[in-house]
């Protein structure tokens, strides 16, 4: 394994699509992940301000961004 | 001397501590909680301080005398609670999450005593509370209960009663919006120069749904609810006080104070609505009307002019009119038009068919109406069908206005506003 993140609850998501920001998962029968990453940010305005350079947001894309509860990152053997 | 209680040596009666309370909780709890909140950085057990330090009072003064300065006194019993909880909780708290407060936060080792002084730097802490509650990362319904809980101090179960919900079901919604706040990190801070348009219309936003809750409850028994319009206009006029020059805000504050210039005539001693045709316009709150004149004025004069100043602007036009039949329609539908362009809503565009068939004739604004109701937008908006009734009836086709007036009372979930659309209904106006 290289690592593993458990996320908050799904309650605690925050989504933007385009300009706008709604409450919650972005979840819709039809939507895919097409990626995630992780970032370190001191608060959740801080870390919409990172998400919204993304931009997939001006394709027509959204971004849903979760609270990490822990994470294990176990040491490599090489 | 034989009716003065013991232990009341300044002659403190219990019912003027009350009184004084009753008043500091409707002007301070904000900056209390805000100010308490700060130090414990969490919103429970801010609340349960700011709760003590009111009971506290209740004793205290009715024993010692009112102090001179209520807001103080209260905020400084409230502020030595929570130290006292974070001195107490110090090893359990490193484990819940905490408020952020401001930027340089990702450090949780602060000390007491130096966030005491960062908190006495901030000018008015009711700003911070007022842009946690409305976060847009929190839904609208978590935004208002939030807000009607820490800003306005109102009882989670007076909240349940305004949303027509169980006080399990509203203490359980609190409690989730007060979790995401915590766990998603939403900041205890007045957001940034850039940030802030957008956030400030989100807040006014909550504060103009407040305040038509208010004007004409969704559901229940009576028309209104006088305390939450009473409420929307104190938030306002706070936000005024703080930020003078903020558009938006003088915008909703004329809407607010024009609206509610009309209050005391909008309702019949029957409890049913009495439409703006039928109202005492001599009742109208002269003053009221005057300061929002003031406002529009003021903005109306630069730039384009934002969506509250527009709507406010519509308001006054009928607060000046000396009758129903004497209102300036054609100043109406140009407010409109310029209105469908800063709020382009099918709720603007209803009631712009309405102007619109005062001026241009009712079988125009019908076929805006049509054309409204087939979009399907406003397919739960009684106002809808109610309008189209009117509209069908002035056109002679009474038939059909019966069949709308129907759909209206189906939809609507307000008795007050039902009892008076089915008496309407049975009206000779229906041809019955």
């Amino acid at each position: 394994m290289i690592a593993a993140f458990a996320l908050e609850h799904p309650s605690t998501a925050t989504s933007l699509r385009g300009d706008v920001m709604t409450d919650g998962p972005f979840l819709e029968a039809k939507e895919v992940i097409l990626g995630f990453g992780i970032i370190e940010a001191a608060d959740l305005d801080a870390a919409l301000e990172i998400a919204r350079t993304n931009p997939i947001l001006r394709q027509g894309g959204g971004i849903e961004v979760r609270p990490v509860e822990s994470w294990v990152i176990p040491a490599r053997a090489d | 001397m034989e009716n003065l209680r013991r232990g009341a040596p300044r002659n403190v009666v219990q019912s003027d501590v009350e009184r004084e309370l009753a008043k500091v909780h409707e002007s301070e709890w904000a900056v209390v909680l805000a100010a308490t909140a700060l130090i414990v950085r969490d919103l429970d057990v801010a609340e349960e301080c700011v709760q003590e330090s009111y009971a506290t009072a209740l004793v205290v003064w009715t024993r010692d005398g009112i102090p001179a300065n209520p807001s103080a006194w209260l905020t400084t019993v409230a502020k030595r609670r929570a130290v006292d909880v974070l001195r107490r909780d110090m090893t359990l708290r490193s484990k819940v999450p905490l408020l952020v407060t401001e930027e340089s936060t990702l450090n949780d080792e602060v000390e007491v005593e130096h966030r005491r002084s960062d908190a006495d730097e901030i000018g008015d802490e009711r700003l911070r509370l007022i842009f946690m509650c409305c976060h847009p990362a929190l839904s609208r319904e978590a935004q208002m209960a939030l807000t009607l809980r820490l800003v306005v101090g109102m009882s989670t179960a007076d909240i349940a009663r305004v949303f027509v919900v169980t006080e399990t079901t509203m203490a359980a919604r609190l409690t989730r919006a007060k979790k995401k706040i915590a766990i998603a990190r939403i900041p205890f801070r007045v957001p940034r120069e850039s940030q802030l348009p957008e956030r400030l219309s989100t807040v006014l936003g909550v504060i103009y749904l407040l305040f038509t809750m208010g004007h004409t409850a969704q559901s229940g028994e009576t028309l209104t609810r006088p305390e939450l319009v009473d409420e929307a206009l104190r938030m306002t006029h706070v936000l005024r006080e703080l930020m003078p020059d903020e558009q938006e805000i003088r915008g909703l504050l004329a809407l607010l104070v024009v609206t509610t210039a009309r209050q005391g005539t909008r309702v019949g001693s029957d409890g049913q609505p009495i439409r703006l045709d039928e109202q005492d316009r001599t009742q109208w709150d002269g003053q009221a009307i005057s300061d929002a004149r003031d406002l529009i004025d003021e903005g109306l004069r630069f730039g384009r002019p934002e969506k509250y100043v527009l709507q406010a602007a519509i308001a006054l036009v009928h607060a000046q009119a000396p009758s129903y039949e004497e209102t300036d329609w054609a100043s109406i539908v140009r407010l409109y038009d310029e209105l469908t362009v800063a709020w382009p809503t099918p709720i603007v565009a209803l009631n712009r068919a309405v102007a619109v068939s005062m001026v241009r004739g009712p079988e125009f604004a019908l076929e805006e109406v049509e054309a409204l109701d087939a979009q399907g937008e406003l397919a739960s908006y009684h106002y809808l069908p109610a309008i189209k009734a009117d509209l069908l009836r002035r056109v002679g086709r009474l038939e059909e206005a019966r069949r709308e007036q129907r759909r209206a009372i189906e939809l609507t979930a307000n008795e007050s506003e039902r009892a008076y659309l089915e008496s309407q209904l049975a009206s000779p106006s229906f041809g019955l």
